[in-house]
């Protein structure tokens, strides 16, 4: 069995083929032009994620505060961490870094500002 | 109907086109009450907004016709009304141009005509004559009709300087008031509009293409309209000097012909065409109509194409049955008066039937002189008409003069604001477009909308959900959070506490920044290097100079803040090369910030570079903010202006114009620094990079994203986004397809159509209506270098930006340039990394390490290397490398078409032909949307007097390593 995969790690956008034993475990990663490629290849196969970015609206500041996930999050989540976002009720001043929601949809994963505002 | 009782005038003037509006600014210097009602939410709704602006001379109407008696008096009383009113007026003159014999005989009829008229000047010269006083006409031209009288006017701006002097004159108006009514009564007439009731003693019938309906409600005396639609493109600034005069055709078998002329803002428009609709609303423009103007107006320019118009638009005549104006008081009907069927030339003759009109309605209630009537109107000499010193006295007076909102036009915000507290009320953008000219460049508002429509919220009070963009209903954004006008009339800062109510509120938030400001209105500093832009590239350019050696560096933005479309980009990607690290836009822009702000760079925000002077001894930098002007004398100036979109003008996408349509960055500008939806359903036009993220982007926030359209048969986008943007949120692709009409006159729907991917045109049967609200186009972006024209740097046709050498020094001494500028990257790090050789240059002329003058066609006797895109290869930047460059020169370039299995070589070539491979690299596939990049070591390059790029399909060779690949 395996598995046609395009690496998004970088610009070069490698095709991959992922062969996978019948227990799902991944046994092979054909195509991919590094290391971080293969891993990506292993990951998405098995558990794919994404790192989440957006923009949440915080009172008493015209432009919205950015944000990013500290760590990427299950592929399946991203709508729901974009939700859980936009629900949040913030104040300025918010300074880059700041984290500004912790555990992310249960994810054990924190929003973190990506711009400061106000 | 309503109750109530009804508003009582002595004249109601149904209609605020040109005819309305002339006639109420007569009916003003009477001693009479006065209101126009118009259905639209502005004036000039109609056939004054979208015509040919032209002022005839009056030589084509048959003699002792209304339109023969009205359009010569209407020509000689336009110099006067455009003093008095304040508005610009040209008599650029006219041409008619003959083809062969028979041609001849109807200029010497029109000559005839000329002279019954009674039209000075009119005279016909040879052909050779006619291309020597217009060169870029055909050569296939036999003889030309020249009328010296023939002239140019803005018609909405003519319309509104007329309104807007009869409303200083006590005229009201009343926009949304759409006569649906009217009945004799004892004394005059009773009339009903919008639910309210009004009665006047005489009433003037300016409905244009809904006269006949007003006047077959009362009068016996019947007439009808019948709509004929004519089509236009109008085409950037660049092509203001292409003709002088207006340039007719005359009349053949094959139809009227169509015009090309210059107007008054210094663009070029070719149109009209003619046919007949049954609607009166619809101002769709087609496929056929557009492609069929274009057609006939090469018989007049060879040259015409779709290529550099900015906008297609339709127009409808309102076109009666007899082929003359009917004009005056109806028969039958004593009070009721019609300026009607008032199609070409009404412009012209609007003035003058204006005149007689209101002396015909003066006699008939019995009316006297206005004594304290005023026919002058101060004129507003707009920002960008100014000098140096009206401009400084302007800021002075107030400093939002200093602040350029429309970059393109050089709209700045007291004219805005201006605009909108006038006396006459704005309702859409529409009306600030027109009454301005904010939006009308060549960015198409991409820019500036974002702003205006924050400015509109702040200053009336209006959320930007509830801002139209044309017509009533065509909402500019979907939805606003609820404290949106709260947060823009605090000017952003809870700090300052409560928003004044109403009448004091306008100037809220200029007097916040009138208060931090305490800085002469006239700024003056001298530099080593200033740089334009503080992007990507610029912040890098600015810290790298300083690096370098520069002492003093400047570096100037338009924005409040530096990271020009980093900051909007909120998604990851950025900083791969340059930083090692996966950031967001604005960390990236974060990290660069903070490297000028270590290297001491002296930063100004908020100003708009308006030109670069030639010193001598260097460049002056000539700028506006808030409240100053600024002259930084430099002794190098690195150019970081960025990029605009390829707006919707640009598309040739014929349709209606509807709201909703967005270039993919504006989208992004409205959600991500305004908090903006723009709207429920989208399409994406074009499969850039930035589609797709703005695909994903609005995908994530509730917007139902349909699919993506790309006119070529592969994306022009990267595969990673592909996937991550696209295939994570079940978001079709669809190749080879593509928008080919809008549709609606509120918010608009999409028609869709496969293409032909060999010639790229529609297939007919495949179309697909797309019920959408929302078109976001992401087809490219061109270079910006409006400040780089003012110094006089070459531009390369291809790439749009400036022509340079390895140093990225421009044609014109001591001027460099780098990031999306100089040419469009994929990837800011790139742009970045170009700003630092930019910079470091610009450091080395300011010390007068560089000779003066390193480009080559200006080291006579030392002839440059020439860099030449070769087969495969669409263009090179640097397009020169100079004798004494050092190093390695890093080539960047772009391959014409996708290919498989590609080869890149760089080879030598000397005066000979002979030469040798400099570098080679290959790669599986190169696409045109991915900039390339390779090394070549400047000391191969000795012999050489040009190298040569290529890249070709082959079978894979011996291993050598992948070219850098670009991307976003």
């Amino acid at each position: 069995m395996s598995r046609r995969i395009t690496c998004i790690q970088c610009p070069m956008g490698c095709v991959m083929n992922v062969g996978f034993a019948e227990n799902g475990e991944v046994t092979s990663v054909e195509g991919n032009s590094c290391g971080r490629g293969k891993k990506y290849a292993q990951t998405e196969a098995t558990n794919p994620v994404r790192t989440v970015c957006g923009t949440v609206c915080a009172a008493g500041c015209l432009e919205p505060v950015s944000y990013r996930t500290s760590a990427p999050v299950p592929k399946a989540l991203a709508g729901d961490v974009a939700r859980e976002a936009a629900s949040l009720s913030l104040r300025v001043p918010i300074a880059l870094g700041d984290v500004i929601c912790e555990n992310v949809c249960g994810t054990g994963v924190s929003l973190v500002a990506t711009k400061s505002v106000g | 109907m309503q109750e109530g009782k009804a508003c009582s005038f002595d004249v109601v003037v149904v209609g605020a086109g040109i005819a309305g509006c002339t006639a109420a600014r007569e009916l003003a210097s009477y001693d009479l009450s006065i209101c126009v009602l118009e259905a639209g939410n502005d004036i000039a709704c109609g056939a004054t907004r979208a015509n040919s602006a032209i002022v005839h001379a009056g030589f084509d109407p048959v003699p002792d016709t209304l339109k023969a008696r009205f359009n010569v008096e209407g020509s000689k009383a336009y110099p006067r009304w455009c003093d008095e009113l304040g508005v610009q007026f040209r008599r650029n003159g006219s041409m008619v141009l003959a083809f062969d014999d028979e041609g001849r005989l109807k200029l010497e009829e029109l000559v005839r005509r000329a002279d019954a008229n009674g039209v000075e000047g009119v005279r016909i010269v040879s052909g050779d004559r006619a291309r020597e006083m217009e060169p870029n006409v055909s050569p296939e031209v036999a003889c030309a009709l020249v009328a010296p009288t023939g002239g140019i006017v803005d018609p909405y701006g003519f319309a509104f300087a007329a309104a807007e002097n009869a409303c200083g004159n006590g005229v009201r108006f009343l926009f949304n008031h759409r006569v649906e009514h009217i009945v004799r009564v004892d004394g005059g007439f009773n009339l009903e509009a919008s639910g309210e009731r009004f009665f006047a003693r005489a009433v003037v019938n300016t409905a244009g293409l809904f006269a006949d309906e007003l006047n077959n409600m009362v009068s016996g005396e019947r007439f009808s309209i019948t709509p004929r639609r004519g089509e236009y493109y109008l085409y950037d600034t660049d092509y203001a000097t292409t003709f002088e005069h207006t340039m007719f055709q005359v009349p053949g078998p094959l139809g009227k012909g169509v015009l090309v002329t210059p107007t008054i803002h210094g663009n070029m428009l070719i149109g009209p065409n003619s046919v007949s609709q049954a609607s009166k609303t619809d101002l769709s423009t087609t496929q056929e109509g557009l492609a069929d103007i274009v057609e006939r107006a090469r018989r007049t320019w060879p040259a015409a194409s779709p290529r550099g118009a900015i906008t297609n638009f339709a127009g409808l005549r309102a076109a009666g049955e007899s082929g003359d104006f009917v004009i005056g008081e109806a028969a039958d009907v004593p009070g009721f008066f019609n300026i009607a069927c008032f199609e070409s030339p009404g412009l012209t003759s609007a003035p003058a039937v204006a005149t007689f009109i209101a002396s015909q309605v003066a006699a008939r209630l019995g009316a006297g002189c206005n004594p304290s009537f005023n026919p002058r109107r101060a004129p507003q000499l707009p920002f960008t008409a100014m000098t140096d010193e009206q401009r400084e006295r302007a800021i002075a007076s107030d400093p939002a003069f200093g602040h350029v909102v429309c970059r393109c036009c050089e709209v700045t915000e007291a004219e805005v604001v201006r605009a909108l507290h006038g006396p006459l009320p704005v309702l859409s953008l529409d009306a600030i477009k027109w009454r301005t000219g904010a939006t009308m460049g060549r960015c198409h508002g991409g820019f500036c909308s974002p702003e205006l429509v924050e400015i509109m919220s702040r200053e009336l009070g209006c959320a930007p959900d509830a801002i139209d963009k044309r017509l009533l209903g065509s909402r500019m954004i979907a939805s606003a959070r609820a404290d949106y006008v709260e947060l823009v009339r605090e000017g952003g800062n809870p700090s300052k506490g409560e928003a004044p109510e109403e009448a004091g509120a306008r100037h809220v938030a200029s007097d916040v920044r009138r208060s931090e400001l305490g800085a002469p209105a006239r700024i003056e500093d001298s530099f080593d290097v200033v740089v334009i832009g503080g992007g990507a590239a610029g912040m890098a350019a600015a810290a790298s100079a300083r690096r370098a050696g520069a002492a003093r560096v400047a570096m100037v933005d338009r924005e409040e803040r530096p990271g020009g479309v980093l900051k909007q980009c909120v998604h990851n990607g950025f900083g791969l090369h340059r930083m090692k690290a996966e950031l967001t836009g604005p960390e990236y822009a974060a990290q660069e910030e903070q490297a000028v702000i270590d290297a001491s760079v002296t930063c100004e925000y908020g100003v708009s570079v308006l030109r670069i002077d030639d010193e001598g001894t260097g460049k002056l930098v000539v700028g506006t903010r808030f409240g100053a002007e600024l002259f930084l004398h430099a002794k190098a100036v690195v150019l970081a202006t960025g990029s605009r979109e390829r707006g919707l003008g640009a598309l040739g996408i014929a349709g209606a114009r509807p709201s909703g349509v967005y270039t993919a960055g504006c989208a992004q500008n409205f959600m991500n620094l305004q908090g903006l939806v723009p709207g429920s359903t989208a399409v994406v036009l074009g499969s850039g990079d930035i589609g797709l993220i703005m695909a994903r982007r609005m995908s994530l926030s509730g917007i139902r994203v349909l699919g993506v359209y790309e006119i070529m048969p592969f994306s022009s986008g990267l595969r990673r986004n592909i996937v991550q943007c696209l295939d994570d949120f079940g978001i079709p692709l669809h190749l080879s397809r593509t928008v080919v009409r809008l549709e609606g006159e509120t918010r608009l729907r999409v028609v869709v159509a496969d293409v032909d991917p060999s010639t790229r045109r529609p297939i007919e049967g495949t179309e697909e209506r797309i019920p959408c609200d929302t078109l976001v186009l992401s087809c490219g972006l061109i270079p910006e270098n409006e400040v780089a024209k003012t110094a006089g740097v070459a531009l390369s046709p291809i790439t749009g930006g400036a022509v340079v050498d390895e140093r990225l020094a421009t044609s014109v001494p001591g001027v460099f340039a780098c990031g999306n500028a100089l040419h469009v990257h994929d990837l800011a790090d790139f742009a970045s990394e170009e700003g630092e050789v930019a910079g470091a240059f610009a450091a080395a002329f300011a010390r007068g390490e560089v000779p003066a003058a390193t480009h080559a066609a200006d080291v006579p006797g030392e002839p440059s290397i020439e860099v030449v895109a070769g087969k495969g290869v669409r263009y090179v930047v640097p397009q020169v490398i100079s004798r004494d460059a050092e190093g390695q020169v890093m080539l960047s370039f772009r391959v014409s078409d996708v290919i498989e299995g590609v080869r890149f070589e760089v080879r030598s070539c000397d005066d000979a032909g002979a030469g040798e491979v400099l570098a080679r690299a290959r790669d599986m596939v190169a696409v045109p949307a991915e900039m390339r990049r390779m090394k070549v070591d400047a000391e191969s390059l000795a012999e050489c007097s040009r190298i040569v790029v290529s890249a070709v399909s082959g079978l894979a060779g011996r291993q050598v390593p992948a070219a850098e690949g670009g991307a976003r």
